[in-house]
């Protein structure tokens, strides 16, 4: 079965799919045979990231959008990563209901992931879960992340093109002014735009791009996700977007591997000193402590120390 | 102990709609550790085990209420059928003596009345998790 | 906007009563270390309460009479000692013969007044024809044409029955009845009763079973079914609105309380929109209560719930009929807190939540079996519960004095904490645009959520006692086990095929012609989609054939879920 289990996966395999995320996801030397074993993807499908607060709406949003996608004729796979507990690890990964009615389409993929620690809204095995689905035959890839707060910039790191969720409700949109997440966003997306304050919501994002850090304006779209209005809209410009040659040139697409590799790394970093607990980092710790050490200077050593050890 | 957390299926098959039971169990679950993949109700059997089979998990928990579990050993017949017979299936709800004895014969490992203690649970499920994880046919040979 | 009740000094130099400082330095030698007391609500209880909690000289502001504003102590003059509450059991299982059987039973015991509880299979839309087998029949009766109506009802003269059907959008229970009506040469205006279970976001909230259509449909739906029967069943109560569901999931009494009267003004405001007389319609709305066995904060509960919907029927909305300032409510004892281990226990338990329940002023009450954990109530069972409220009532004498524990300190002073409590949180649903945006941003769901983990933990941590699970354990004694009483099989059998002869013999062109009606009904602006639903009834359509169809028009309800 291993042999072909590129073919398996290339064909459409959901069993083998299934279960190559989970080893993909669990990581170490069973995950590396398996990305070797898959071997390298020929074919690019785009990895849409969506994040914004909790309570944006995004479930419900991706629900429509995937609606939207497949009357397009486009298969979707959806990868929907909700926070763990910080006490226990454990976590209850309930967006696949707001997308229930998908279910039994078989051009349509949910898979639920628990963010395992992770600060930054998505999880350390995100990365290789994404090579995997590259090389199923779904046309386009959708990573929902754990709408913690304003700490999103991860996703920047696997996604080709970014949607921003905000509300009109909290001072959500002052918020994400103010944490940066507008400048990862390739589409802005004003949900709840039915709630009193949303004209102003839309404005404050409009103008917000004004600031001189943007370089280019950026679509900002209004919906109301539990009535599917504003979605096709969003469906167009999406596909649009991941068809362009913005995305596809050569340029951009570098930029777009070197933001992965980054974010891979930085995961890479995190999961060691979330998985370590030796004498060595404790020892480290205690010489900051003593103040026999700059914390620059310790993150180094200990960087360094990590990295030889592989 | 397993290296990874344990993933559970939460879900509800016929025609019940009934959800405190279910919701408190995941968060038990939660609590101890495991990744609970949570569904609303009125699955088919179909659904779970697509479900199932789509999330790769170690065990499907099923809440009950009225004959709902009567389905239950269908579903184990095309979760066999799916080559998915090594995934642990618990049944939580009113369930009569006999009809317990109905649903362990046909491969239910356990069936959880109301009452039941959380920890039991997470206990049993637990166990149950590191048994698929090692029955499971290996991806990679 | 929250009343509060400010403790008094007794002296009025400010000086405390010397009797009550010793009686505290007394009580703090003799427990020195005290976890604090919390209800369910989250209001801290004391030990004692006097004057300093609450005192009696605003008694026309805060207490009123029965029957007056502001209706603390109740809605009529004469409450039980006039008119006893009804009592009103829940009776349905397997096939239509079944049912009839039982309700003679019943009626020989002498009720005047029943429930009836379709299966499963109903509640979810569909007909007997579409769902599994095994699953037919075991929690409530199978019942799906006009003919099925006939029979549970052979026998009973429908026009001195009052009828409680669990009966959810889009009402065809109601509609088989009026077609068995018109069979028999009854007036519709003959016809008493309540749509229990119409209050669509109680299920879309909570009783997700019940859920049939998608919200703006089911919207459209309510406010249709209230029209059509103000107009033409004059004599039925097309509204009742649930906070069981709620309460049943996780929520506090006192959040139960607060949603379900935020539900109440929403729809009010919804048959005002469509231009139905405030006057006209608040008497006939009518509220569905559960009663959890936290005794004295139950009765609070009622209490305050009675004295905040006069409030808003008479301020907010300004109604000066006074029968539409009644808070009129059916409550059943809560089968959350009943166990399967020791099940006798459930006997004193249901006697104390029946207890709470009529020391709070209810009209209508139905107490649980004991066994009702394990399986549909046997008939010594039944009984017992049908009795419980009897010896309250006769030999306990509950009824003899109208809201006796009025003027209590205790009482008072919760029944205005639970009050402040509870527009608290109706406050936060205001804020969020009202109950029907609240629940499509799931709010309320995620509050009931936390409350029901909340409670757990208490079980979990011993902190609430539940005898037989957690505490006063039978070493060694298994519990009983569930007896499931399953219908029938021939009778099941008999059934099905009875509802194919019935499909095949039918005028199908004209039940079609009356479905296709009804998909117009549903798409029009203007025209009442509810009495196209008695129309289609009334030609022959099947209950699932109803629901069908307007879920192509408006959408199947797929209920919010909140892990």
């Amino acid at each position: 079965m291993s042999s072909d289990l590129g073919a398996s996966l290339r064909r459409g395999d959901r069993a083998v799919l299934a279960r190559a995320i989970s080893v993909a996801e669990n990581g170490g030397a069973k995950a590396q045979a398996l990305l070797e074993r898959i071997g390298p993807a020929n074919v690019s499908h785009p990895v849409v990231g969506i994040t914004g607060t909790s309570g944006a709406g995004k479930s419900t949003l991706i629900d429509q959008l995937v609606a939207e996608l497949r009357a397009r004729d486009q298969t979707v796979a959806v990868v929907a990563i909700d926070p763990s507990s910080p006490f226990s690890g454990g976590a209850v990964l309930g967006d696949r209901c707001r997308m229930n009615r998908h279910q039994a389409d078989k051009g349509v993929y949910i898979r639920s992931l628990s963010a395992r620690g992770g600060t930054g809204g998505v999880s350390a095995g995100v990365d290789r879960v994404i090579q995997v689905l590259q090389a199923s035959p779904f046309d386009l890839i959708l990573v929902e992340t754990v709408g913690a707060g304003q700490s999103e910039i991860d996703i920047r790191g696997i996604a080709d093109t970014c949607i921003v969720v905000c509300t009109p409700n909290s001072g959500d949109d002052i918020q994400a002014i103010k944490s940066g997440i507008l400048e990862i966003a390739d589409i802005l997306v004003a949900n709840k735009s039915d709630l009193a304050d949303s004209n102003k919501n839309v404005g404050q994002l409009i103008m917000a791009q004004s600031l001189p850090s943007n370089a280019r304006p950026i679509p900002v779209l209004s919906t109301i996700a539990t009535t599917g209005e504003g979605v096709d809209t969003l469906a167009d410009r999406l596909l649009e977007l991941c068809g362009s040659e913005r995305v596809t040139g050569a340029n951009d697409l570098r930029a777009s591997a070197r933001r992965r590799l980054a974010g891979a790394v930085a995961r890479k970093l995190e999961r060691h000193l979330i998985d370590a607990h030796d004498d060595d980092f404790e020892q480290i710790a205690a010489s900051v402590h003593r103040g026999e050490c700059v914390i620059d200077e310790a993150a180094a050593r200990w960087v360094r120390k990590v990295t030889d050890s592989g | 102990m397993m290296q990874t957390p344990p993933r559970v299926l939460v879900t509800k098959i016929g025609l019940d709609g009934h959800d405190r039971g279910s919701r408190l169990v995941a968060a038990a679950l939660r609590d101890a550790g495991m990744e609970v993949i949570y569904t609303p109700p009125w699955q088919d059997v179909e659904d779970v085990v697509r479900l199932a089979q789509d999330e790769d998990v170690d065990v499907v928990g099923i809440s009950s209420l009225a004959t709902d579990h009567l389905l239950v050993p269908g579903l184990m017949v095309a979760l066999k059928r799916a080559h998915l017979d090594h995934v642990g299936v618990v049944v939580g709800g009113i369930v009569p003596h006999d009809e317990e004895a109905l649903l362990i014969a046909a491969g239910v490992s356990r069936v959880f009345h109301p009452g039941s203690p959380m920890e039991e649970i997470a206990r049993e499920v637990s166990q149950l998790a590191a048994n698929a994880r090692q029955q499971a046919p290996e991806l990679l040979d | 906007m929250a009343k509060s009740n400010t403790p008094r000094k007794l002296e009025p130099d400010g000086q405390q009563d010397p009797d009550r400082e010793r009686w505290q330095r007394d009580y703090q030698a003799q427990l020195p270390a005290e976890t604090p007391v919390v209800n369910r609500s989250g209001i801290r209880i004391n030990p004692l309460y006097d004057e300093t909690n609450w005192s009696g000289t605003r008694y026309t502001q805060q207490l009123g009479y029965p029957g007056q504003i502001p209706m603390t102590r109740g809605i009529y003059p004469s409450m039980h000692r006039g008119q006893t509450w009804s009592q009103r059991q829940l009776i349905g299982f397997g096939v239509p013969s079944d049912y009839n059987a039982r309700l003679h039973k019943l009626l020989e015991s002498g009720v005047s007044a029943v429930s009836l509880i379709p299966c499963n299979s109903v509640y979810r839309g569909f007909d007997a024809d579409q769902v599994p087998r095994e699953l037919l029949g075991t929690c409530g009766v199978v019942l799906n044409t006009v003919d099925d109506m006939d029979a549970c009802f052979s026998g009973v003269d429908i026009a001195q029955l009052s009828t409680a059907q669990n009966d959810p959008s889009p009402f065809t229970l109601l509609a088989l009845l009026l077609a068995v009506a018109k069979r028999r040469g009854i007036p519709w205006t003959r016809i008493t009763g309540t749509s229990n279970q119409s209050d669509y976001i109680s299920h879309y909230v909570a009783n997700h079973m019940f859920f049939r259509l998608a919200l703006p449909g089911a919207r459209r739906m309510l406010v249709d079914h209230i029209a059509f029967t103000l107009e033409q069943v004059p004599g039925w109560n097309p509204l009742s609105i649930v906070g069981q569901h709620m309460q049943q999931a996780g929520a506090t009494p006192a959040e139960a309380m607060a949603f379900t009267l935020c539900t109440a003004i929403q729809y009010a405001q919804d048959c005002i929109d469509r231009g139905l007389d405030p006057e006209l319609f608040f008497p006939r709305f009518t509220f569905f209560f559960d009663i959890s066995i936290s005794l004295f904060e139950e009765i609070a509960k009622f209490r305050a719930g009675r004295r905040i919907w006069a409030s808003i029927v008479r301020d907010t909305f300004g109604v000066k009929n006074p029968k539409a300032w009644r808070f009129k409510f059916h409550a059943q004892t809560s089968g959350v807190d009943l166990t399967r281990q020791q099940p006798l226990n459930n006997i004193s338990r249901v006697t104390a939540q029946a207890i709470a329940g009529i020391l709070g002023g209810l009209q209508s009450l139905h107490t649980d079996a004991y066994d009702e954990v394990l399986c549909v109530p046997t008939e010594d069972a039944a009984r017992i519960a049908i009795n419980t409220q009897n010896i309250l009532r006769e030999e306990a004498h509950l009824t003899d004095v109208i809201d006796p524990l009025g003027g209590s300190y205790y009482v008072e002073a919760l029944t205005d904490q639970m009050e402040d409590k509870i527009r608290e949180v109706m406050d936060t649903v205001e804020s969020a645009g009202g109950m029907y945006k609240a629940v499509q941003e799931g709010i309320v769901q995620t509050r009931i959520g936390e409350s029901a983990l909340g409670f757990q933990r208490s079980l979990d941590t011993g902190e609430q006692t539940l005898v037989g699970v957690n505490a006063y354990e039978s070493e060694g004694v298994e519990p009983p086990v569930a007896v499931l009483e399953r219908p029938n099989k021939e009778s099941v059998t008999q059934y099905l095929e009875g509802l194919d002869t019935y499909k095949q013999s039918r005028d199908t062109p004209a039940v079609a012609r009356t479905l296709d009606g009804l998909a117009t009904a549903a798409n029009s602006e203007r025209q009442n989609v509810y009495a196209a639903v008695v129309t289609a009834a009334t030609a022959g359509a099947t209950h699932g054939e109803i629901v069908a169809r307007l879920r192509e028009e408006f959408g199947t309800g797929d209920p919010l879920i909140v892990p």
